[in-house]
């Protein structure tokens, strides 16, 4: 891994870490029951609790700050951050849907090992598609294009929400020109540093929508390997330092975005060293055609 | 940023911070920024002396005292963060009395 990799990632360790933000919160909470509410305020707060991965709180600071705005504050169960927030400096936060038990345990249970089963026909990912190398400076993945487990199950499960996904990720009807779906590893040392997936501009023919299904075994045995998601400037690709929503690859969850924010996923620990306690997701890009489609002028 | 503050200046703490102790460490964070600032022992001391009261010169000369620093070391010290601290939008000047 790059020394400026490393550096990024102590930094959102840092600025994640759940026990240095709980005090912090905790100030912030107490301000807001001893003063009137502000808008500022409660997007600290918002703020403070999507950088420490605490969805449901995000969730919940959410509406509250749309309430204060006047706004219903009634959004999809699926979503945990909506399509349209702004970060104090400006960018985008990455609208994020988060399903957890997305599969019956004796589902997930058999796609590991399926996995498991199918370990040496996983190999090191190239970084991406535009430069088919392998470059551990850039990413440590395995990867496995063949697998059949579940497969059609995803596929289909896409097939019926994707209008729905769009809606929530504030992305218009477009129509799906196929899917790239693979099954990833993250042993130890495990990471993928900070990248967008799509830097074409939003009319043009490329990846929407990532998703990832997070698998393995139901106590986990890894640990690390989150996916930080950075708040994004949609129109320059300048991304946020400081801002950003963490996510846990916690077994059994679902999570989606749009694919031109900036993410990474954390540098993985795996004690054991074995395979089948790695951290595995079904990762997957959904593309779409070059499009003159209404996109709200918030792209 | 770096600025260079007149020793006359003096500095109050802004609402706009939280603190908390982290493993022995002191981590300030700008709800401006969102920034974090972990003070070390003489951060951690510049950050308590600043009350709002005390100009500059008088902080650098108590730390220089009570720590047995030299001089120009501390006033150094003192300033750069000082103008670290107003910059991150942890400290503002204290209005004239």
């Amino acid at each position: 891994m790059l020394e400026t990799a490393r550096q990024q990632f102590d930094v959102f360790a840092k600025l994640g870490n759940a026990q240095t933000n709980a005090p912090l919160r905790a100030q912030l909470k107490a301000k807001l029951a001893r003063e009137t509410p502000t808008p500022e305020a409660l997007a600290m707060q918002l703020n403070l609790a999507r950088r420490s991965g605490d969805l449901a709180a995000t969730r919940s600071a959410i509406v509250e700050l749309a309430r204060l705005n006047g706004e219903t504050g009634d959004f999809s169960e699926k979503a945990i951050v909506p399509f349209g927030l702004e970060n104090p400096t400006g960018q985008k936060l990455a609208p994020l849907i988060v399903i957890d038990d997305f599969l019956q345990p004796d589902q997930m249970n058999a796609l590991h090992r399926h996995a498991c089963d199918t370990e040496d026909e996983f190999r090191k990912a190239n970084t991406n598609s535009q430069s088919p190398a392998y470059d551990p400076d850039k990413r440590e993945t395995l990867v496995n294009w063949h697998f059949t487990e579940m497969r059609d199950h995803f596929e289909e499960f896409i097939e019926q929400n994707l209008a729905e996904f769009q809606c929530i990720l504030g992305l218009p009807a477009f129509v799906k020109e196929r899917m790239e779906l693979k099954m990833t590893c993250h042993i130890d040392g495990g990471f993928f540093r900070v990248h967008a997936d799509n830097h074409e501009p939003i009319t043009e023919a490329g990846r929407a929508i990532t998703w990832l299904y997070y698998f393995g075994e139901q106590t986990p045995r890894y640990t690390g390997g989150e996916l930080f998601l950075l708040d994004t400037e949609l129109a320059t690709g300048v991304r946020s330092t400081v801002w950003f929503t963490k996510v846990e690859p916690k077994p059994n969850r679902l999570v989606a975005f749009p694919s031109w924010f900036y993410h990474a996923v954390g540098p993985t620990q795996v004690e054991c060293g074995e395979f089948g306690a790695g951290r595995f997701a079904i990762s997957s890009h959904i593309r779409k055609p070059a499009d003159g489609l209404g996109w709200s002028t918030e792209w | 940023m770096t600025e260079n503050l007149a020793p006359a200046t003096v500095l109050q703490k802004t609402d706009d911070v939280l603190m908390t102790e982290s493993e022995g460490v002191t981590v300030l964070m700008s709800m401006t920024t969102g920034n974090f600032i972990e003070l070390n022992g003489s951060g951690a001391a510049i950050w308590e002396a600043i009350d709002g009261s005390q100009n500059q010169a008088a902080i650098i000369e108590h730390l220089q005292r009570t720590y047995q620093i030299g001089a120009d070391q501390c006033a150094a010290d003192v300033t750069e963060f000082s103008a670290q601290l107003l910059a991150e939008g942890l400290v503002q000047e204290a209005a004239s009395a």
